[in-house]
């Protein structure tokens, strides 16, 4: 059984292919994405993060959760030698860019602990997935071309891991103001990371981007990952592990 | 590069952002209710001129190609038909819309076409004011989003994305890494059955946020 809601203003796709009660795996899953975007919502205004936003929750008072996040930016900010940063130059402090892996992943486990071994979690394009779909094959992901929206450039294989994508399609920008000029060729379009779950995946192919050319470089050196990053020429440069991964 | 490529891939990608935004936007108050009907407008309106012919020639079957996932997911449930299987007829209704550029907005209901079409109507000759405007910095949960709208002789003619989904805007890069011998590849499409996508997508609701605070400011018959 498979379900696609709108989320944390992004579709999220649950697809749990045990047999049993899926019906409820798949409403507990899309109730824990609600209560994440009730705790990290920049937008609302009685969430946990505007509070500590706005200076009334600190230290103690905030909850298991915000300092978990808070506590896994800090570390991913040492190990990603600073490029992943949550604090923002107004003083204020955005883990958006954690949250999102970081809710996907303990969807997962939650899966896991229902005693569910095959299912299929997705939100705004980042995944994880374990065991095999409904048609009793091994999950197949594919990777978005950062061109075009309708196209699959690659068809991954991966396993029981996470797969996440960083970059952004709206630099197509300049097309809008002609005198910004055409990007430059070298400019890394996208890079797809795959992980051991989709909280590490997700952190590093944040970072990965971030660094732009030096980003696949940083995943090929970094242990468990591996990345395909895709230039603005549409030339991709991939880990030395990452062909294993790739559907024959 | 392919400067028509990046043009399609953004506004194809507009156009769904629009379409999750809709639900996104299903219980918001008057105001930002208000800036969807606007967007609708505006992503009609916004293309260069000299872009208009490439757009028209190739956009508008996109974002229904790209649908179908989302809609057979949509059907295996029961409990969420108040959201999304919306999405399907309207996609379909909206094709034919008589847009500057015919990209399928979808809309999430149809008395809801009808309302934003009236709103385009109205609007899109004149009501905005000639000059440039900045939408707020939304948050988004992986980046932040920030649009600026230009209006010349009452027609919005672009739309700026100042700010996007990137972690780099507070990063620091790192220059100089040598990068070790990889094997490269120039990308090809694939046609293989998958079961799901890994690609970076933009949040409709910051988008959307932004893009309708723009519009507030210059001013539209309904702003």
């Amino acid at each position: 059984m498979r379900e696609t809601r709108i989320i944390m203003g992004m579709p999220i796709t649950v697809e749990v292919a045990d047999a049993g009660d899926a019906r409820g795996a798949i409403e507990a899953v899309f109730a824990y994405f609600v209560s994440v975007d009730e705790r990290f919502s920049p937008y609302k205004p009685d969430s946990e993060l505007s509070a500590m936003n706005r200076g009334e929750l600190a230290g103690s008072t905030l909850s298991a959760e915000m300092h978990e996040v808070l506590v896994l930016s800090e570390l991913t900010r040492h190990q990603t030698k600073g490029v992943f940063d949550i604090r923002r130059p107004d003083g204020r402090v955005d883990p958006s860019g954690m949250v999102k892996g970081w809710a996907i992943r303990n969807a997962a486990r939650r899966l896991e602990a229902m005693g569910i071994a095959n299912y299929y979690v997705e939100a705004g394009g980042d995944i994880q997935c374990r065991g095999h779909s409904e048609s009793g094959g091994r999950w197949r992901i594919g990777i978005r071309s950062p061109f075009d929206d309708t196209q699959v450039v690659k068809v991954l294989v991966p396993g029981d891991c996470g797969v996440a994508t960083s970059g952004d399609y709206v630099r197509g920008q300049h097309i809008y103001d002609p005198r910004l000029g055409a990007a430059p060729q070298e400019a890394i379009a996208s890079i797809t990371v795959v992980g051991p779950d989709i909280y590490e995946a997700d952190r590093f192919a944040t970072a990965a981007f971030a660094m732009g050319q030096g980003g696949i470089g940083f995943i090929e050196e970094t242990y468990g990952l591996e990345g395909y990053a895709i230039d603005r020429s549409g030339v991709a440069t991939m880990t030395s592990g990452f062909n294993r991964m790739v559907a024959s | 590069m392919n400067k028509t490529f990046l043009s399609l891939a953004f506004l194809t990608a507009s156009g769904v952002y629009v379409a999750y935004a809709n639900h996104a936007l299903d219980g918001l108050t008057a105001p930002e209710a208000r800036a969807e009907e606007q967007s609708d407008s505006l992503t009609g309106a916004a293309e260069l001129p000299s872009k208009a012919a490439t757009v028209q020639s190739s956009a508008p079957a996109k974002p229904v190609q790209h649908l179908p996932q989302l809609v057979a997911s949509a059907e295996a449930s029961a409990p969420p038909a108040a959201t999304l299987p919306k999405l399907a007829p309207v996609i379909v209704a909206a094709t034919p819309a008589p847009q500057p550029i015919p990209m399928p907005l979808p809309r999430p209901t149809t008395a809801s076409v009808q309302q934003t079409q009236s709103v385009a109507a109205a609007t899109s000759p004149s009501g905005y004011r000639d000059g440039s405007y900045t939408g707020t910095d939304e948050n988004a949960y992986y980046g932040r989003v920030q649009v600026q709208v230009v209006v010349a002789h009452g027609e919005i003619t672009g739309v700026k994305v100042l700010d996007y989904p990137s972690d780099r805007r507070t990063s620091r890069a790192i220059n100089g890494q040598a990068l070790p011998m990889l094997q490269r590849e120039v990308i090809q499409a694939q046609n293989d059955q998958i079961d799901g996508v890994s690609g970076a997508t933009l949040t409709s609701e910051a988008y959307i946020r932004s893009l309708g605070n723009a519009l507030s400011k210059a001013g539209g018959s309904n702003a």
